[in-house]
């Protein structure tokens, strides 16, 4: 007995190997697509599980706290009374919570007495015990091009001073409802305050120059915006030091005091207070202004066994049943809107994963049926006689499943290498403007990539399955017998016998004889055409938001923010070169309707104003408010709606929408103040826009702006937008990405069909080619059935493009703007273009294989 | 124009075709062929499998080079010409008949002969055609419903639509049977009378030699025979 060298499955694989070293360019379209499918799959889903791990570990590195109890007062028994509601292995901390700006950044202070363990500051330096002033590195960073960004370091790398300004308004209203002497409080500064020296409490705000002391990392600066670039650490002795110092500088008692002064009763009484009663008059203020200083905020982190909901009900309870009810809110993790936002972003990250890739899956499914039912049908002859030599259907079923798969195998872990790589990077083009996160690492998500390889692997298996289903029914004798090729029914109406028409009707008939095919290029090409209309419409939506701000917003020259002050407007239109001032206010705000909330800007205009087309709104009486507003309170035109300003929340007003206007980044609510007391809520103006001559450089009167003193920054128009381009440039990627997968994607279903087609027809372009037709007849109906199928496939995509954009603009959608959906007519033509386009080049670059067809081809037999 | 040789519509002349250069390689697929044929004649070129046949027939047909000698079709030589001139030459000059039909699956029977038609200089009419080939009934069918016989005879009428100079066949009844085969010999021989043109046929098949006015019995590359067949026999004549 002769003893077997190698077996039926290893001469039947030196077969596969063959074929596909043979067909390779057939099977690399396959390759190709199963690699695009895979790589935006597992890319994207890598891009979640990526930042949903940067999340947490930036969480677990800053000890996030669990609950965050923020109080309208200071009661000293709060801390222990908190303590005893929770467990002994929880931790509690306090601090003073203040909305603060460093220059003209807004942003929080967070003031305690030492260096917090919970919500701990990390991958910090510089950091001392109790003179403290740690920032974000984020803040640190030039946020944009604007002539406003901060210088934080000299040439040498020293920490330089920073001015750190306190809205104060709330203390003002405090101090001026106190009395003493039958004096108020305020009246005690004013009298106080040295000879050429400004009272603290005659401006709404109050300005310190600490020194940065070192940068951190915190987990509770996740999420920044330009509205609010996050809080920094503040030591309450430092703090309360530079306070004093400042006391010390502004006030005293006037040993000399003048019969005129407004405040000589005040003044002697204080100067005999001092003198005769021995009383510390300014130590007593320090005492005082102190004691409102006082921690506002508890954090607390929980161990493993706590019940988070349950604890924040007790401590609600806690305060419910205290005489006098001093909580202001208690929140969870997930309750706060950093954390709210960056979850909704995971979110949309995985959602993301189940759009784009679910084409590319389909198509490379459909790919894989035309390319495996091509090669069936090239090897009946070689199936009939594999089984004629008595190899059963398991073994040759499993010699094709093996060939496919092996194919698709070579697509996925292309896929898989690439794609985890890839989309992470390219999303994180967004994360990095809208977050500050922890280094990126590489990160597979590993369940979705079994998952995915296996479904195209079953995908794959059970399509040869039922391609090769009836070939193996056929008996051996049917199997080799000559392929009859499918055919139509014969036309019942004379047909045209315009020889012109021949090529279309070879190339329609094809598409009607090869319908599964033929339905594959359609697919393949409408989700080109409708990605690339999506790519486009992105654009669009994205030019058509800044054009509608611009509109709104962004009509002047420059725009400056400054301190509140009287005289602002008088000192800017003294600079030579500014023609016009206006000036107008932005308020953070906290707006309810309904028990929902929301916080927002308040833009405050008043009667006159000419760059905020308060006409066009209708803007008096009635307040206008942005779509993003209205979207996210469920408000509509007649509903009327609560609003407050931040630093007082106390205040509470009301306005009924007139309006609701289509806003992409200026979101908002927009009053006038010169209706229903809306003057009390903006008491102070701190923006203007400012038109410059046109005979002057505008750079050089945007320095004199900047110049005066309480100016924090001043933009020119293109500075402003190129902020908000800046802001989009990650959407400008991703819209990148779009259009060159799209093509890819048309490229890979028009070549594989154009070479399928060529491959078919190998035998007809060589007869064509023996009986004289040129390069350009024979091709010509192969390049009409490929341009006919590609104008089914865009005409079909150009309606399935706007839907697909407005789906991947919800899914990534931001806090900070609101989409304004739009595809313009030249992106529809774009769009077309290069669909047909990349259609003509793959076909033209495929009429060079016609050279290649020998003629001799012509004189085989069908098999 | 070689003037001497103009009664001869297609003249040879010590035609070799060598495949591959060095001498482990080099095969000899045709080795001086010669040979000269007038308008109208019915050619057979006759041999066994291997012998050079279709070498000789792609040659007359410009879908390959010879390495040496010449090839008058009407005193051109096209040995001379380059790949556009063949290209020109196949389109104006040849009529080629093919063993497995290459008949077009997506057009009809009249589209098939009517996409000739359009390339044509001096083209016949194709319904004509199709009538003289007797399918005008069938001109609305697709290939595959018709039989091997019946698409054979789109093949023929196909090629003689162009009026060419020269109808080449490859084994035209290679895929039929016996009997259809004869039909089919029977309307070449019809063609070549009405149009008067040369009809060259490739076969191994004996019986078709004798319908030939000509029979080139080809071996090894070589003519070994030249047969000049005065009384050639009536294709119903022959017991197919």
């Amino acid at each position: 007995m002769v003893k077997r060298k190698l077996s039926t499955f290893r001469l039947l694989n030196r077969i596969n190997i063959r074929t596909f070293l043979h067909s390779k360019f057939q099977f690399l379209a396959v390759i190709f697509i199963t690699a695009i499918a895979l790589t935006l799959y597992v890319g994207l889903t890598s891009n979640a599980k990526s930042i949903n791990d940067r999340v947490n570990s930036l969480y677990q590195d800053g000890n996030i706290a669990d609950i965050w109890v923020t109080t309208s007062t200071y009661d000293e028994n709060d801390l222990n009374n908190l303590k005893s509601i929770l467990n002994d292995e929880d931790e509690i901390e306090s601090r003073l919570y203040l909305p603060a700006s460093i220059n003209s950044y807004s942003s929080n202070a967070l003031i305690s007495e030492s260096i917090p363990n919970i919500n701990k500051p990390f991958e910090s330096d510089n950091i001392e015990d109790e003179n403290f002033l740690i920032v974000d590195y984020r803040l640190l960073e030039t946020q944009d091009n604007s002539s406003s960004t901060i210088v934080w370091k000299d040439n040498d790398g020293n920490y330089l001073p920073v001015p750190v300004t306190f809205d104060i308004t709330t203390l003002i209203d405090e101090l001026s409802s106190q009395e003493i002497m039958g004096y108020s409080y305020l009246d005690l500064f004013s009298a106080l305050t040295k000879e050429n020296k400004t009272n603290i409490f005659d401006n709404s705000k109050v300005v310190f120059n600490f020194q940065v002391t070192g940068e951190m990392h915190f987990a509770e600066n996740v999420q920044s915006s330009l509205i609010n670039r996050g809080n920094f650490l503040l030591g309450r002795t430092y703090f309360i030091n530079t306070l004093f110092q400042l006391i010390d500088d502004t006030y005293e008692v006037d040993r000399d005091i003048d019969l005129n002064d407004p405040y000589y009763e005040l003044k002697k009484l204080l100067l005999l207070a001092q003198e005769i009663y021995q009383i510390d008059i300014i130590g007593e203020i320090k005492n005082q202004l102190q004691s409102y200083f006082m921690p506002n905020q508890y954090i607390i982190k929980l161990n493993n066994n706590s019940n988070t909901e349950k604890v924040v009900d007790d401590i609600k309870n806690y305060y419910e049943n205290k005489e006098n009810n001093n909580l202001l809110i208690a929140q969870t993790l997930e309750n706060q809107s950093f954390n709210i936002i960056i979850q909704n972003d995971i979110v949309q990250a995985r959602q993301l994963a189940y759009i784009f890739p679910i084409v590319f899956f389909l198509v490379a499914i459909l790919v894989v049926l035309t390319t495996v039912s091509q090669l069936i049908i090239k090897d009946q002859i070689q199936i009939g006689t594999l089984k004629a030599l008595g190899i059963s259907n398991k073994q040759i079923i499993l010699h094709y499943m093996s060939l496919a798969t092996f194919v698709i195998l070579i697509g996925v872990v292309i896929g898989l290498i690439l794609g985890p790589i890839i989309l992470p990077l390219i999303m994180n083009q967004k994360y990095a403007i809208l977050y500050s996160l922890p280094a990126m690492g590489y990160v597979i998500s590993i369940p979705e990539a079994i998952i995915s390889t296996l479904l195209i692997i079953l995908a794959t298996v059970v399509v040869t399955y039922l391609v090769i289903l009836k070939t193996i029914k056929l008996n051996p004798a049917n199997s080799m017998r000559t392929i009859i090729p499918k055919s139509l029914k014969a036309p019942k109406k004379e047909p045209s016998k315009n020889p012109k028409l021949i090529p279309f009707k070879m190339a329609f008939r094809n598409i009607r004889i090869n319908i599964v095919k033929s339905l594959m290029v359609i697919i393949g090409i409408m989700g080109c055409s409708a990605l690339l209309v999506c790519g486009f419409g992105i654009d669009d939506t994205l030019t058509n938001g800044i054009n509608a701000d611009i509109n709104n917003f962004f009509n002047a020259d420059a725009y400056a923010f400054y301190s509140a002050t009287e005289n602002t407007k008088e000192q800017l239109l003294a600079i030579d070169g500014v023609d016009y001032v206006e000036e107008y206010t932005t308020i953070p705000s906290e707006i309810t309707f309904n028990d929902l909330k929301y916080t927002t800007s308040v833009y405050c205009f008043d009667d006159n104003t000419t760059f905020f087309d308060i006409e066009k709104y209708n803007i008096k009486e009635d307040i206008a408010i942005s779509n993003k507003v209205a979207n996210s309170l469920n408000l509509s035109i007649g509903d009327t709606l609560m609003f407050s300003s931040l630093t007082k929340q106390n205040e509470i007003y009301y306005g009924k929408v007139g309006a609701i206007i289509d806003v992409f980044y200026m979101h908002g609510i927009y009053i006038n103040i010169d209706y229903n007391n809306y003057s009390s809520f903006a008491d102070y103006k701190s923006n203007a826009w400012i038109d410059i001559n046109d005979n002057y450089d505008n750079n050089e009167v945007i320095n004199q702006i900047i110049s005066i003193d309480n100016v924090s920054s001043c933009r020119s128009k293109q500075e402003s937008l190129d902020i908000i381009d800046n802001y989009i440039s990650s959407i400008d990627l991703m819209t990148l990405a779009v259009k060159v997968f799209a093509i890819l994607l048309a490229i890979v279903v028009l070549y594989n069909l154009s070479l399928l087609n060529y491959k078919e027809r190998a035998r007809d372009i060589a007869t064509m080619k023996v009986l004289g037709f040129s390069r350009f007849e024979i091709s010509s109906s192969l390049l009409i059935e490929s341009l006919t199928l590609t104008i089914i496939g865009v005409t079909l995509g150009m309606f399935l493009g706007f839907p697909m954009e407005i789906l991947v603009l919800i899914v990534n959608q931001t806090p900070l703007v609101e989409f304004l959906y739009a595809v313009f007519p030249l992106s529809y033509f774009l769009a077309i273009i290069i669909t047909l386009g990349t259609s003509l080049v793959v076909n033209l670059f495929l009429t060079l294989k016609i050279k290649k067809i020998k003629m001799v081809e012509s004189l085989k037999s069908i098999e | 124009m070689i003037n001497k040789n103009e009664e001869y519509q297609v003249v040879l002349k010590d035609v070799s075709k060598i495949y591959g250069d060095d001498k482990t390689n080099k095969v000899i697929a045709l080795d001086n062929v010669s040979f000269k044929i007038k308008k109208g004649e019915f050619v057979v070129i006759l041999g066994a499998s291997g012998a050079g046949k279709s070498t000789l027939l792609n040659i007359l047909g410009g879908m390959d080079n010879a390495t040496s000698g010449s090839c008058l079709i009407n005193g051109n030589d096209i040995v001379k010409y380059n790949d556009k001139q063949l290209s020109i030459y196949r389109r104006n000059e040849i009529g080629f008949v093919f063993q497995f039909y290459n008949l077009m699956s997506n057009l009809t029977t009249l589209e098939n002969v009517l996409l000739n038609e359009s390339i044509s200089l001096n083209p016949l009419n194709s319904e004509e055609v199709l009538e003289m080939v007797g399918l005008k009934d069938r001109k609305r069918n697709f290939p595959s419903q018709l039989s091997g016989g019946e698409q054979q005879r789109v093949a023929i009428a196909r090629a003689i639509v162009k009026n060419p100079t020269l109808l080449l066949c490859d084994e035209p009844t290679g895929a039929l049977d016996s009997k259809t085969g004869g039909k089919i010999i029977k309307l070449l021989k019809e063609v070549s009378k009405k149009y008067n043109k040369i009809i060259f046929i490739v076969t191994h098949n004996e019986k078709i030699a004798k319908v030939a006015d000509c029979i080139l019995h080809i071996q090894d590359g070589k003519i070994i025979q030249d047969e000049i067949n005065t009384s050639p026999t009536k294709p119903d004549d022959i017991v197919w």
